[in-house]
């Protein structure tokens, strides 16, 4: 009896060390990505149909912290001028120019696919992963770290869990595996290319594949500055409609 | 015109200070033609090229202006400015943002129909456009705290709207309707003849309408308001005055001239001219818009409050002159009264009424979106009794990477009175196909099919049901 009490404390132990580890490991991949003040960056968005053809939209974004974005296509000019402002609260405005004013947009359509692409509203985010998701496993792979991820209860996403591989050196995540509810895999991303700039790691170059479709979206970052010292003002509603 | 000059000099001398950024000039071409379900006749044939120029100068100012060159019906039409304003932000104080020039204000959170949006007039020139409105020369005031949004405006000069065009024509007149005949009496005592009461059978020959605009006044022709919003507990809310004109005309003076009169048989020929004006209207307007569980909310209300009584007037023929004619004799006073209807009271102040909109919309994880809206009072319905109720649903799915756009359910449902819903109805029905061959292009199909009963406003246009093609080209 004293010999099973033992292997269950140590059992318990283990696990509660691993659970732990794996939510230090989730939360300093959080540090690492979110770790600028704010940023702000070009955008080439390339879109693969699974024929392979492409399609290319421009776009430019900055950044404060984890829950303040404003994104605005430039390019092409049927999307040109159209703005996507995310505040806390998973409060999203939308600006069109044809349509003259800004739009609420229900958090309903963050499950979507963002005009046209592999990403949806979702994973535009810039919510940090410790407040959406739970750190379930963590392996260890030669230099990398396998994290494990569920959606927190309160989070409303398509996804059942996502499978991140992340350097052991820098934290930062190389590959994201999306899964469905039903424990199917239904996107991958990869960030092809992960470069420091002004002491932060980055990644210019993201690519998105949509598994189902067979269709891709590569993201390429250029003119990437952080810590620029953006005020709240500039991600209102106001800066939202100024074009 | 000297404060005028001095204004326009201050706004260039404030603009040369920035560093001007690369032109930037845009626009579309659409055409969009629609031919009847019913007998094939065309319906609508509109080529429409718009040009946009859009100059920021370091997001301190910018020049917006949107030019429509366009062709209907295969006239040609003038082209048309239809916006041409300069936005001025952060002017003499942080965070006020001025637009000066021909601009459109548009308030309100639904989605197209907004009772709150009532600052341009509408231009109704194609009636399935909804929400289109005019631009108006304009000067308008945002003002941001961290908290609210002061949003105010003053338009001096008065402009009617653009009525529907074409087969659609008559979609929004109002019928002015007359007795079938006059009573004329005689007052008591009345000199040289007595004669009985007497009716006059009336026979529209002619109707002649006028609509007559403000005099051009600033008091008489201005529109003001005020907005302010703000965020309360995740739910954006506003709330809105605005003094201004009603879009459309009403009748205040009708003059009814005898053609030809036939004493035996009371048989007589008349012409009408009838003058309109437009009504002032106070606004109270109020709306929110949030996201709950997913799903967007929104609702919208104005009180529309007429400014002053407004009066129909009839003027009646002096039958006295029709009878000295009918007897060769110069003018003589028979005591011949004509027992027409008397002024007839169309708005007064107390008489004040709601016009409401509430809407869901949901994007369900297999990409559908639901978009549910239930309107009380159309833009030409007024006074409580005479709104009706429109539930509108559309139902759309993007597929293959957004190239392709289906709404097989998309229309409304009108009542006009549900106790005799049988006879006062209107169904509509608006299913669209859009597809995007390349990321400028989108080439849309669709139909309208109207069905329905009584003098609900879509009826009148239910012998045009349509089958459509339109497309836009983004440049």
């Amino acid at each position: 009896m004293r010999t099973l009490n033992l292997v269950l404390v140590s059992f318990v132990l283990i696990i509660g060390i691993k659970a732990q580890t794996a939510d230090e490991v989730l939360k300093k991949m959080d540090a690492t990505v979110y770790a600028p003040k704010d940023q702000q960056m070009k955008i080439k968005m390339i879109i693969y149909d699974k024929t392979g053809k492409e399609t290319v939209r421009e776009a430019f974004s900055i950044q404060k912290g984890f829950d303040k974005r404003l994104f605005r296509f430039t390019a092409p000019p049927s999307q040109a001028g159209i703005g996507v402002l995310s505040l806390p609260n998973e409060v999203m405005y939308l600006y069109m120019p044809a349509y003259e004013k800004e739009r609420r947009i229900a958090s309903s359509a963050k499950n979507q696919n963002f005009a046209g692409t592999d990403l949806s509203y979702d994973d535009m985010e810039s919510k940090l992963y410790q407040n959406k998701y739970d750190a379930v496993s963590l392996k260890s792979e030669g230099n990398d770290f396998i994290l494990e991820l569920k959606p927190k209860p309160d989070n409303k996403t398509n996804y059942g869990k996502l499978i991140i591989t992340l350097g052991k050196d820098n934290f930062y995540p190389k590959n994201v595996k999306y899964y469905d509810k039903n424990n199917v895999q239904i996107k991958e991303l990869n960030n092809l290319k992960i470069e420091k700039i002004n002491n932060y790691w980055t990644s210019t170059i993201i690519e998105m594949k949509t598994l189902k479709t067979n269709t891709k979206t590569r993201l390429e970052f250029t003119e990437v500055k952080f810590d620029n010292g953006f005020s709240d003002d500039e991600f209102t509603v106001r800066k939202l409609i100024q074009k | 015109m000297k404060k005028t000059v001095i204004l326009t000099l201050s706004i260039f001398i404030y603009l040369s200070t920035f560093e001007q950024e690369q032109d930037m000039f845009s626009g579309y071409f659409s055409p969009e033609y629609r031919i009847g379900l019913k007998n094939s006749e065309w319906l609508w044939n509109e080529n429409r090229l718009q040009l946009t120029i859009n100059k920021n100068f370091e997001n301190k100012a910018r020049i917006k202006s949107d030019i429509w060159i366009r062709t209907l019906d295969n006239k040609i039409l003038v082209p048309e400015i239809r916006e041409a304003k300069i936005d001025i932000y952060d002017f003499i104080i942080n965070k006020l943002d001025i637009t000066i020039g021909r601009q459109r204000i548009k308030w309100g959170t639904a989605d197209k129909l907004n009772p709150t949006d009532n600052i341009n007039p509408y231009d109704l020139e194609d009636i399935w456009d909804f929400g289109r409105h005019l631009y108006s020369d304009a000067i308008r005031f945002k003002y941001y705290t961290n908290k609210i949004t002061f949003d105010a405006f003053l338009i001096g000069n008065f402009q009617g709207p653009r009525l529907p065009y074409g087969k659609y024509a008559n979609l929004l007149t109002q019928d002015i309707s007359f007795p079938d005949s006059i009573k004329v009496s005689q007052k008591t005592g009345s000199y040289p003849i007595i004669l009985p009461p007497f009716y006059v059978k009336m026979n529209v020959n002619s109707t002649l309408f006028t609509i007559e605009e403000p005099s051009n006044f600033i008091k008489k022709t201005f529109s003001s308001g005020i907005r302010i919003s703000s965020q309360i507990k995740n739910v954006d809310v506003s709330v809105s005055y605005l003094y201004s004109y009603d879009h459309f005309p009403i009748p205040y003076e009708t003059t009814i001239t005898l053609d030809s009169f036939n004493i035996t048989t009371g048989k007589s020929y008349i012409s009408t001219f009838t003058k309109l004006h437009y009504p002032r209207f106070h606004h109270i307007g109020a709306d929110f818009t949030t996201s709950f569980n997913g799903i967007g909310l929104w609702g919208e209300a104005c009180a529309f409050i007429p400014d002053k009584e407004y009066k129909h007037k009839h003027i009646t023929p002096d039958f006295n002159q029709v009878l000295s004619s009918l007897f060769n004799l110069p003018y003589t006073d028979f005591g011949l009264v004509a027992d027409f209807q008397p002024d007839s009271v169309i708005f007064k102040p107390t008489d004040w009424w709601v016009r409401f909109i509430i809407g869901v919309d949901y994007t369900f994880k297999n990409g559908i979106y639901t978009n549910i809206q239930y309107l009380h009072g159309f833009i030409n319905e007024y006074k409580w009794n005479n709104l009706n109720d429109y539930y509108l649903l559309r139902i759309d799915r993007k597929f293959f990477n957004d190239k392709l756009k289906i709404a097989p359910i998309s229309g409304g449902l009108m009542i006009g009175d549900y106790s005799k819903i049988q006879n006062n109805y209107a169904v509509m029905y608006f299913p669209e196909i859009s597809y995007y061959p390349n990321i400028n292009t989108e080439i849309t199909i669709g139909c309208k099919i109207i069905e329905g009963k009584g003098k609900i406003i879509f009826n009148k246009v239910k012998d045009l049901d349509d089958i459509y093609i339109k497309a836009k080209f983004s440049f």
